[in-house]
């Protein structure tokens, strides 16, 4: 009887145990697809909000040297207006006269450029003026360094690619098809040189001439170094113009911090992080609050809390974009000296 | 040498890791916690199984016994059928007290004296025996049920802490290297909570029917006491 239990427990676990031995031998491995590795770059977006110090007079030169890197497409269509050179002539006038100044207001490009450029412009008037014309109307101050290094190496390949005329574009059409298609026509018109072929025809000759080479390589540090040589586009102190480029929060932080005068004697700026929230009509003044979120936990709370709405008083029209006004309508800021100033 | 790593970790990674792996990898005290905790689930059970067949088996013949008992049966011809063989509480009760009842009117010494007290020292001698046979092992399942979660989680404490020691000395902190030793000692609290959850959920409703059980003849006992006792003033 007694044994009834124990045999009828040994034979149950025995079973349970084997069914579980059988039906859940392995639970078969995880599959684990092999993820690609993405390398992670952490950029702060303060690289791209704050301005860079500059001239408020100076143009933005960006959009310049996206214009001239983008060559080859404005390349295609200006062949095809050729009866436009007409006009340009016209305009290569001035830039004759430009372009003795700009080597005076530049002295670090035209060093190299300068002994090109002066006996040629006598043999090659129409080609070297021409592919200047049309950038350069645009970008007078900036544009200088970089246009004047094209026009000018232009001109000597021309005068050499006379006689070399049928080699050179034999070699660029292995690189760079689509300007080979602009350079016969160049020839025969002549006017529509864009600066891009030539700087290319520059890369190619750098093989075969020396001095094209040099002007070459001039070039490019020109380009990149242009930031020392002119003040780029930007407001005085890095801050005034900020809504050109900054995020509106930025923008709007910064136009408080000029109002803003944090208490004295805080040992710490962390000390003085106040965030508070404040309403804006669509004229940019306030027109609710400004009401404080947080207090700092210590002694200089109270005093830069009052000295942070004070700040968004003081301060009031804002100047926001209008069509976002939903946006600011309420505006939630933190005022963090360290991050402010 | 950072290949020959990743695949000694692949490897162990896709290694069998089925219950008997886990068991054979096992360090000897995981080992030994393992089945002990088996060997106990293995007897709580048999101890339920024992248990619930007896309780079904013992009310049956108390259901059957009370029937026949109250059905106006002469007492003796009842004590005749069941004197040789008492095999469950009540009969066991109902032949001690009737067996010293029986004692006390033979022969000419006719000790009716003492009789109601040697009664009560009979009957409660044998329902305490009759309630022990009755309860007899609920405790190993009581002990099951709150000891063995500790032991699964003792194996499972010294599996991880073995399998620790075997980052220290690998020095590879892969997860493929820890995991078949956490894999193996968590299987300890797996057998340990295995081994408890029946055995507590039995001994509870164990206890419980047997303390209906013993209830049960306990009032029996004072009922037959009390019927004896009349007897014996009527017999005067």
């Amino acid at each position: 009887m007694k044994n009834v239990g124990l045999v009828a427990s040994s034979v149950g676990h025995v079973a349970v145990l084997a069914w579980a031995l059988i039906s859940l031998p392995s639970p078969g491995a995880h599959d684990v697809s092999d993820l690609e590795i993405l390398p992670i770059e952490l950029v702060s977006v303060s690289d791209v909000t704050d301005v860079v110090k500059g001239q408020s007079t100076a143009k933005v030169q960006k959009k310049v040297q996206e214009a001239t890197r983008k060559a080859p497409q404005p390349e295609e269509k200006k062949p095809e207006p050729a009866p436009k050179v007409a006009p340009k002539p016209k305009q290569a006038e001035p830039q004759k006269q430009a372009e003795p100044e700009q080597p005076k207001a530049k002295p670090e490009p035209a060093p190299k450029v300068e002994p090109a450029p002066k006996p040629e412009p006598s043999p090659k008037p129409e080609p070297a003026a021409k592919p200047e014309p049309a950038p350069k109307p645009e970008p007078t101050p900036k544009v200088e360094p970089e246009k004047k290094v094209e026009p000018q190496p232009e001109p000597t390949p021309k005068a050499e690619e006379k006689p070399q005329s049928e080699p050179t574009p034999e070699e660029p059409k292995e690189a760079a098809p689509k300007p080979v298609a602009a350079l016969p026509k160049i020839k025969p018109k002549a006017p529509p040189k864009p600066q891009k072929p030539a700087e290319e025809k520059r890369k190619f000759d750098v093989d075969s001439l020396k001095a094209l080479a040099n002007q070459a390589d001039s070039a490019q540090p020109t380009q990149s170094g242009e930031q020392d040589q002119d003040a780029s586009f930007g407001s005085r102190n890095g801050r005034e113009a900020a809504a050109m480029t900054q995020s509106e929060l930025d923008a709007l932080r910064a136009q408080i911090a000029q109002c803003w005068s944090p208490p004295v004697g805080a040992a710490d700026a962390s000390q003085l992080a106040v965030k508070i929230e404040f309403g804006l009509d669509q004229q940019g003044n306030v027109n609710w609050g400004p009401q404080p979120i947080e207090y700092p936990a210590n002694q200089f709370g109270v005093a830069a809390v009052e000295s942070a709405m004070r700040a968004v008083r003081r301060c009031a029209p804002y100047t926001l974009p209008a069509d976002k006004y939903d946006a600011w309508r309420r505006v939630r800021i933190n005022f963090d000296p360290s991050d402010m100033f | 040498m950072p290949n020959e790593v990743v695949q000694t970790a692949l490897a162990s990674a896709t290694a069998d890791v089925s219950l008997w792996t886990l068991f054979m990898q096992a360090h000897i005290v995981v080992k030994i916690v393992m089945i002990g905790l088996l060997s106990a689930s293995v007897w709580s059970w048999a101890i339920i199984i024992d248990k619930s067949l007896l309780y079904t088996r013992t009310k049956r013949q108390m259901d059957r016994f009370e029937k026949v008992f109250w059905s106006g049966q002469s007492l003796e011809d009842l004590y005749q059928t069941l004197s040789g063989r008492p095999n469950h509480a009540m009969a066991a009760l109902f032949v001690a007290a009737m067996r010293e009842w029986k004692r006390s009117f033979e022969g000419h010494a006719r000790s009716v004296a003492g009789l109601p007290g040697r009664l009560e020292k009979v009957l409660d001698v044998t329902l305490s025996r009759e309630v022990d046979r009755l309860e007899k092992r609920l405790l190993f399942l009581a002990t099951v049920g709150s000891a063995a979660p500790f032991v699964g989680l003792f194996g499972t404490v010294w599996g991880i802490m073995s399998s620790f020691q075997g980052i220290a000395a690998s020095k590879n902190t892969s997860l493929a290297v820890v995991a078949p030793g956490i894999a193996e000692a968590l299987f300890a609290t797996a057998i340990g909570l295995v081994a408890a959850i029946p055995a507590v959920i039995a001994y509870n409703k164990l206890a419980s029917i047997a303390s209906q059980h013993a209830m049960r003849l306990e009032g029996f006992a004072d009922e037959f006491s009390a019927i004896l006792s009349r007897l014996m003033d009527e017999r005067g």
